[in-house]
């Protein structure tokens, strides 16, 4: 009798542990990173971002299928802002990266692209590659 | 034996129960260095201040002394710590709608960048309004003086994100001038810690509230 619970005991045990652990896969695990190292400041770890000042990455209208790769010239090269009340002056704007590689920004995208209610599908860093080296917004600028 | 061990987690519990209790209603301590005067020990208290805030309107501790308020050190144009801080303050805003005895003062530490417009325009698009939320700017020495008072620090640092170092403590100030908590504005956790604390503080200056 003993030996029969502790067969259970040992029976439920290995399901708890492969429902934890093998179910479970994050194909974004290195772009989740990445978000909340160089992103999560701002756009916050939940991706809700901050009212009317920092964009909610939810469901995001801008970010689809025909804007994933594009969205990479925003990561690498930030966007301006100019400041009405001074156009020579910037207001709050999204800093650039620009020590990130194509792969991780590839990885960051392929993240939020698939988080946070959005569906834009794929981009890969030969693609990214291509896309960044004739960005619309590229001239470099001091932050 | 069952019924005994039954009785001892009753009594434990209620125990358990009694000491929450206690705990919740004393005061919240007076924090910062106490000073000695004629051998009185007086507790740490915010010192004079004007400032401007969002809408050209002068702010000074009159302005809060019917009033507990939340404190903190930041710039708009930071790309750190400040948007979760600003968050967390909001969450306590929030919170506490409708409260015309909870108030909240930002200081800017970026007084070149942050003119009153761009903190008007700052304030608009988090959608709060200087009835409950003062973002001010002054004498950049005085702010970055008064950030001690408030156990914080804030310093221009050219190597740091966006030009300054600063802490991001937000301070809970009673009606008397008198730190009585704070938190760490990047954490969750500590934030819901500061708004229990609030909580504390109002029942303690106002019982019937």
């Amino acid at each position: 009798m003993r030996t029969f619970f502790a067969a259970i005991v040992v029976l439920l045990g290995s399901v708890y542990v492969s429902s934890t652990s093998c179910n479970y896969y994050n194909p974004h695990a290195q772009g989740e990173r990445l978000y909340l190292t160089h992103c999560a400041a701002c756009h916050m770890d939940d991706g809700k971002g901050l009212r009317d000042l920092i964009p909610s990455l939810h469901e995001s209208a801008f970010l689809t299928r025909e804007n994933i790769h594009f969205t990479g010239c925003l990561i690498r090269y930030g966007i301006k802002r100019p400041d009405p009340l001074d156009p020579s002056q910037e207001i709050f704007p999204m800093p650039p990266l620009p020590d990130l590689s194509e792969t991780e920004i590839s990885n960051i995208l392929n993240y939020i692209g698939n988080h946070f209610g959005n569906e834009a599908g794929y981009t890969n860093p030969v693609k990214l590659r291509e896309t960044l080296s004739d960005c619309p917004n590229r001239a470099p600028r001091q932050y | 034996m069952i019924r005994k061990i039954k009785i001892f987690i009753l009594i434990s519990a209620v125990a358990a129960l009694l000491g929450c209790y206690s705990d919740n209603t004393g005061e919240l301590p007076r924090l910062g260095l106490p000073q000695i005067i004629n051998g009185d020990t007086i507790p740490h208290s915010i010192p004079d201040f004007t400032f401007m805030n969002q809408d050209s309107q002068w702010v000074s501790n009159e302005t809060f002394s019917q009033a507990v308020y939340v404190a903190d050190f930041f710039f708009t144009s930071c790309p750190t710590i400040c948007p979760k801080l600003t968050r967390s303050m909001l969450r306590m805003h929030d919170h506490f709608e409708g409260r015309e005895d909870v108030l909240f003062l930002s200081h800017t530490i970026d007084v070149r960048r942050d003119s009153i417009p761009r903190l008007k325009m700052y304030a608009e698009n988090l959608g709060v309004s200087s009835d409950r939320w003062h973002f001010v700017t002054g004498d950049r020495d005085e702010i970055f003086d008064i950030a001690e008072d408030y156990m914080s620090i804030a310093i221009e640092d050219e190597d740091a994100p966006g030009g300054f170092d600063h802490s991001g403590w937000l301070i809970l100030v009673d009606q008397n001038r008198h730190i009585r908590s704070y938190g760490d504005g990047t954490d969750d956790e500590a934030v819901d810690r500061l708004i229990k604390d609030m909580e504390r503080l109002l029942r303690e200056t106002s019982p019937s509230g």
